[in-house]
């Protein structure tokens, strides 16, 4: 494997296999079989499947946590096997795996020199994460009195201490409001405008429509499917039309001239907009008004 | 298989690793353990006694740890409030405890001897609820008995120290009056360096109290000789071994040129003679 | 020198966990308290000798109660909780060794140990010191009163007097104890490391390190059992036997606080032997701990 394509695929997995192996019984448990992935550099890409599909395990076997049975899984070109691989990693776990009794502040210091920073890098380091993330306010805060979208914060100022250039996040969003659920995508956009590589792995399907540019979809340890959001979500040879103004009688007659220049139509029904959006839409008046 | 054998493989190393390191400890182990029974650590006492006993002690020993002296004190504490309860059986029960629990430590059995020996054995011969002299007498036997046994199994574990063997030549001394037995005992004190001078006399006291009068001139003489300045009078009361020398000289009716002392007799008839 | 930094940090952070844990603390507190009541058994005793071998008995066994008990809980829930909790799993998808974790954890809690015994030698010494100051004012006091009346001084044997007080009270053999005493503690923690990382609850690591602690004392005994046919002689006891002097340290052997007070001497080598074999368990079962955690899935 060239220096350069390990570069331009920041993660690879070849053929891999994870079986646990059942105690008292013979026989084993396959939770990965046979996984090939490629995660391009600078992309958002979503690992999806429901529980049990052997998304958590892939994540665990990326971080060195759990050995492959056999096949490969490499980090900028690196075995996982070695913890140098991990040093351009980033990660935030589904639920803060954290020391409760210390402050946010005093969280990023002691994880600062696990990652390699110490002294004034860390420190300034520590403010601008505090500030990116939007946690000044907390930061002197024990995480005990930290709620869950100010901890799923935390996690990812982190995960980004030493300014990684892959970032592994599972559920980010699990348990958010929705307020900080549309935080947390713009700052995977912006993240990913930096040029980082994302993996993101969620139940939350629309979240991942919003922000993964691939997704790959596994159950019971293999992959189904795998392609471009886009590409796997347009219905090809269909097309949606929105009109503005539309009369209550004007659907028969858009109808009509439509099919009279041969198009099938399936539907006409308004657009709707998602509740997050209507969600957020008032939020945001009732913020306006209320100043 | 590869992920199995590195998992495994990392296992079976730490055993490897804690195996060979058992092995290799073992001899270590008993270096120190030999050097420590050489120090009297531990409490070792370096007798032949049944096994089991040994075991039974040194398990209950091992097991108090750093907290021997911590509870052999206590006993001991404990052993005192017995003693003034006139509680004489569990305060000799707890006394043997303590002694065996802190072997090394001379005060110990010093006092649970001195307490058995001398204050048991009073209050025994004098105990208002035993209306027989006779078993009166015999309980204060036993109790001065019960204390030479302590005070016996306190020089087995402390040899290399005068004070027990002094202790044991004394309580035989004047408790059971056993003089020859005694005087030994405290020839084996006196020939510590570190031990007082004045227990070289007493040797010579008890020898003639024995009887054995011919070793006792021999054993004043060689302190009288030892010692040409004949200082720490104080101590040594000079004196009362000249006395010592001369009256035994009498008894054994030493030829006078090989007296040290002649008698005023013989001064006056060498005075006399041309 | 990075190791060294990573090692540090989570020794630190270790350190500030222990100190949470409400039993570590209250053990703690207690012992500090009980060692600085070691005086009030000096009462009990009968003479000066007694008095400081009263207070160093009690003080070095306090010290060795609370802080095995210490080294025990601490151990036992270190790794387990760490596990609970999941803490540990940020930590690893860090570039952190597992064995930088481990023994930064574990230098932790030895951080923990040394402070513990530091702030009881301190307290043996005020103590001993307030004890010394106290005899040596009471000889001044007898032998001031002795020559008022008029009677004759030896100050000679007043010096003496003074001399044995004070060669009770300033025995540097004390640090030879309180020195195997904390390697003991050490010693006892890396075994309990070793359980922690194959085991998968607090209670069997404590239980587990408590019989290793109990054996280890009866070490002595299981040789000469061994070596002795009388003794052992049943299929079963011969390999138990066997078994517990391959796998349990000689713990009974750091003992020296009894010798101390006895007014043995304690051969500099002797000690050193001893804290050469200390250092090298240590080493050999964390290198182990190390080995079994590295293979271990999380």
């Amino acid at each position: 494997m060239s220096d350069a394509k390990a570069e331009d695929y920041p993660i690879e997995i070849q053929s891999l296999r994870k079986t646990f192996p059942l105690r008292w019984r013979k026989g084993s448990v396959v939770a990965i079989d046979c996984l090939d992935l490629r995660v391009r550099r600078g992309e958002v890409f979503g690992l999806l499947g429901p529980n049990g599909s052997g998304k958590s395990t892939t994540l665990k076997v990326l971080l060195g946590l759990l050995r492959p049975t056999s096949g490969e899984a490499r980090l900028f070109g690196e075995s996982v096997a070695s913890v140098t691989s991990r040093r351009r990693l980033g990660y935030l776990p589904e639920s803060p795996y954290f020391y409760r009794f210390l402050t946010g502040e005093e969280t990023l210091r002691f994880f600062g020199p696990l990652c390699g920073l110490h002294g004034a890098a860390l420190r300034k380091r520590v403010d601008e994460l505090l500030e990116l993330v939007g946690l000044e306010h907390g930061r002197h805060r024990p995480l005990s009195g930290y709620s869950k979208g100010m901890l799923q914060r935390i996690g990812l100022a982190q995960a980004l201490l030493h300014d990684p250039e892959l970032l592994l996040l599972d559920e980010p969003t699990a348990g958010v409001d929705p307020i900080g659920s549309r935080e947390m995508k713009d700052l995977i956009l912006e993240l990913k405008a930096r040029g980082k590589t994302i993996v993101l792995s969620s139940h939350l399907l629309d979240q991942v429509e919003q922000v993964c540019d691939r997704v790959a979809i596994l159950h019971l340890g293999k992959k189904i499917l795998e392609g471009r959001i886009s590409d796997l979500l347009t219905q090809q040879g269909k097309v949606c039309i929105i009109i503005s103004d539309f009369r209550e009688k004007s659907p028969l007659q858009v109808k009509t001239q439509l099919q009279s220049l041969g198009y099938k139509i399936e539907e006409i029904e308004p657009p709707k907009m998602t509740l997050e959006e209507l969600f957020l839409k008032r939020v945001a008046e009732s913020t306006s008004n209320a100043s | 298989m590869v992920s199995n054998l590195l998992c495994h493989g990392g296992q079976i190393t730490a055993i490897i690793l804690l195996l060979c390191w058992g092995l290799v400890k073992i001899p270590i182990e008993k270096n120190i353990d030999d050097t420590q029974k050489e120090l009297r650590f531990g409490g070792r006492i370096p007798i032949s006694q049944d096994i089991r006993d040994k075991i039974g002690q040194g398990a209950a020993i091992g097991l108090l740890a750093g907290f021997r002296g911590f509870i052999a004190n206590l006993l001991f504490i404990q052993a005192h409030e017995h003693w003034e309860k006139q509680e004489w059986t569990r305060m000799k029960s707890l006394l043997e405890v303590a002694c065996t629990l802190q072997p090394r430590n001379i005060k110990f059995w010093e006092l649970s001897a001195w307490h058995l020996a001398w204050n048991v054995s009073y209050a025994a011969s004098i105990n208002p609820n035993e209306p027989r002299e006779a078993a009166r007498l015999r309980a204060q036997r036993e109790w001065i008995r019960a204390g030479r046994e302590l005070l016996e199994r306190g020089v087995q574990a402390n040899p290399d120290t005068w004070h027990l063997w002094f202790q044991l030549g004394y309580l035989i001394s004047q408790k059971q009056e056993k003089f020859a037995e005694s005087a030994e005992y405290f020839k084996k004190a006196a020939s510590f360096p570190e031990a007082p001078q004045y227990i070289r006399r007493l040797v010579g006291y008890d020898l003639r109290r024995a009887g054995k009068l011919w070793e006792a001139y021999q054993w004043w003489l060689e302190m009288w000789k030892l010692y040409p300045e004949r200082k720490d009078d104080r101590i040594m009361m000079w004196p009362s071994v000249e006395r010592e020398i001369r009256a035994l000289e009498e008894e054994l009716n030493i030829p006078a040129e090989q007296r040290i002392f002649p008698s005023a007799q013989d001064t006056s008839q060498s005075a006399t003679q041309p | 020198m990075r190791s060294l930094m990573v090692i540090r940090t989570l020794a630190g952070n270790t350190v500030l966990e222990l100190l949470r844990q409400k039993a570590l603390l209250i053990l703690i507190i207690l012992g500090i308290i009980m060692a600085g009541g070691a005086n009030f058994f000096s009462q009990f005793s009968f003479d000066t000798e007694q008095d400081f071998k009263f207070i160093k008995d009690f003080a070095v066994g306090i010290l060795t109660l609370v802080g095995v008990l210490v080294a025990i809980i601490g151990v036992a829930q270190m790794l387990p909780a760490e596990l609970e909790s999941r803490t540990v799993l940020t930590i690893l998808t860090k570039p952190v060794q597992r064995w930088e974790f481990l023994l930064g954890k574990f230098f932790g809690l030895c951080f923990l140990l040394a402070c513990l015994t530091l702030a009881m030698a301190l307290i043996l010494s005020v103590v001993l010191y307030f004890q010394e100051s106290a005899r040596v004012a009471e000889i001044n006091k007898s032998y001031e009163a002795a020559a008022s009346q008029g009677h004759e001084i030896n100050l000679e044997e007043k010096k003496a007097a003074i001399d044995g007080i004070r060669k009770q009270s300033r025995d540097a053999r004390l640090i030879s104890v309180l020195l195997l005493a904390y390697f003991k503690m050490v010693l006892t923690a890396a075994l309990g490391l070793l359980i922690s990382t194959i085991a998968t609850s607090m209670m069997f690591t404590a239980i587990m390190t408590s019989l290793i602690y109990i054996s280890g004392h009866l070490l002595a005994t299981a040789r000469e059992a061994w070596s002795n046919n009388e003794a052992v002689h049943s299929w079963l006891l011969k390999p138990l036997t066997a078994l517990i002097m391959v796998v349990v340290p000689d713990l009974g052997s750091f003992n020296l606080i009894d010798e101390i007070v006895a007014g043995n001497p304690i051969p500099l080598e002797h000690t050193l032997g001893i804290l050469n074999y200390a250092i090298f368990y240590t080493a050999v079962v964390l290198m182990a701990a190390c080995l079994l955690f590295s293979s271990r899935e999380l």
